[in-house]
């Protein structure tokens, strides 16, 4: 068979095709490939960059409510008293809080209150004798507290008034007896006080659980600091 | 004129071969030309998709950066959360009984004289003691108990059957003291209710402790109040 100028057409042209196929199977194909999942790889950060805004609102957002919280908490812990996180400190606040604080102030809020004729008790137990423990909260029942009130909505107005009084209060029972416009009240009273273990300064983290019993000190008990007074007789 | 080619064909052919493989490769190498800028294109086209993504990634990390920061806040924020929740909640806790003694004393019909009350949370129980003056005001007392904030209602009172001999004993007797309502206000009647929900103080956001102890829990207090919300705002019943 003799050599043609057809034959060396047809070479001709299954090479330039085989040249063509190989270029895009190993080359164009994969480049391809990639451009595309890249270009998919920025649609997709494209679409979380466009979220910013909605974000930065976000962030606003929880700020302006993380100060609003905290200015909150530190209004009611206004109407806390200082009780130190020292232990023993602690207790010696305690002492003079119970002994000279709580209880001359919420009995005089308690009788400038409207309706409400007298109060008929109030007294406090005797505080703590033991290094205080480093809880947040210490739950105060006061005893015999009562009053005597011209009529039931009076005393419905005192419920609401205990509410904001100069310490933090509950009350769980309720008991009317007599007649107007000299009606007695019974109502067991819970007081509430908010240690410094509870919320410490602000600006730092308060801490929400109460930690295990251990000593502030680290194992060695911390004696007693001298005589702070900060007694401030600003009363409602 | 006829063209002779006296030329022998193998010659001619040899010719055209070298024609047809010159056409061969002037193709091969428009071939290889438009190869090289097609890799050409598609190297751009990457390099440009490769600073596209380097851009938007870097966009996209300083929005995470941006949530992580938010999600820092509001954690912090939640134990003021928990504090304020709790404090809030004292304070609501005493108007929500206040709200049920209004409400108690929509129910309590008006021709009753109440002369004691008790709202005890611990057990749930209301127990209202007074005097009225006739059956039928205490029939309507008691009718309006049930429709009151309560899911059980006794009664206690001493009604007495008629008896022929002597007075009657349902007519009314003068009770003691000098007010109008006292001559009228003979038949002793008592309510014993339990109330729908108890009232309960909320939980603390850390755990409590009882300085002085009273010798055990606070009455009316639960770990997870029942929450009473009736509100009513009528209310102009005296005791």
């Amino acid at each position: 068979m003799r050599f043609t100028r057809i034959h060396v057409l047809v070479i001709g042209l299954i090479v330039i095709v085989a040249l063509a196929v190989a270029f895009g199977m190993a080359y164009a194909r994969p480049q391809l490939a990639a451009l595309s999942e890249t270009r998919d790889q920025v649609e997709e950060q494209r679409t979380v960059a466009y979220t910013m805004l909605p974000e930065l609102r976000k962030l606003a957002d929880a700020q302006a409510n993380y100060e609003l919280k905290e200015q909150q908490t530190y209004a009611y812990m206004s109407r806390m008293p200082e009780i130190s996180t020292d232990r023993y400190q602690g207790m010696i606040d305690l002492w003079k809080e119970y002994a000279s604080t709580s209880g001359p102030r919420m009995v005089h809020y308690v009788i400038r209150q409207p309706g409400v004729i007298a109060p008929t008790g109030f007294s406090l137990p005797p505080p703590p004798t033991t290094p205080l423990d480093p809880i947040p909260i210490i739950t105060v029942p006061v005893g015999d507290f009562g009053i005597r009130a011209a009529s039931l909505p009076a005393i419905i107005a005192f419920l609401r008034a205990i509410g904001k009084a100069p310490r933090m209060a509950t009350v769980s029972n309720v008991s009317i007896s007599g007649s107007s416009p000299s009606l007695s009240v019974s109502m067991p009273l819970t007081m509430y006080l908010v240690t410094r273990w509870g919320l410490p300064g602000p600006g730092e983290k308060p801490v929400v659980a109460a930690p295990a019993e251990t000593q502030p000190g680290g194992g060695r008990p911390t004696p007693p600091r001298g005589d702070d007074d900060d007694d401030d007789d600003d009363d409602e | 004129m006829i063209k002779i080619n006296l030329l022998p064909s193998y010659i001619l052919e040899r010719a055209r071969i070298r024609r047809a493989i010159g056409w061969v490769v002037a193709l091969l190498v428009i071939e290889l030309l438009a190869f090289g800028f097609a890799t050409l294109k598609i190297r751009s086209a990457v390099t440009a998709e490769k600073e596209r993504l380097a851009y938007w990634t870097a966009e996209a990390q300083k929005v995470a950066a941006v949530q992580a920061l938010t999600s820092q806040v509001v954690a912090d924020t939640a134990p003021y959360e928990r504090w304020v929740t709790w404090f809030t909640g004292l304070e609501r806790h005493n108007d929500r009984l206040a709200d049920y003694l209004q409400e108690l004393a929509t129910y309590i019909y008006k021709r009753v004289r109440i002369s004691s009350l008790s709202v005890d949370n611990a057990s749930k129980q209301v127990v209202l003691t007074g005097r009225t003056d006739s059956l039928e005001s205490l029939a309507r007392y008691y009718l309006n108990a049930l429709r009151g904030p309560f899911t059980n209602v006794g009664l206690q009172t001493s009604i007495s059957g008629w008896n022929l001999a002597g007075a009657p004993p349902l007519a009314p007797q003068p009770g003691p003291g000098g007010l109008p309502w006292d001559q009228f206000a003979s038949l002793p009647v008592t309510l014993t209710c339990t109330m729908q929900a108890g009232i309960y103080p909320p939980s603390a956001p850390a755990a409590a402790k009882t300085v002085i102890g009273t010798g055990g829990p606070r009455p009316g207090t639960a770990p997870t109040g029942d929450d009473d919300d009736d509100d009513d705002d009528d209310d102009d019943d005296d005791e």
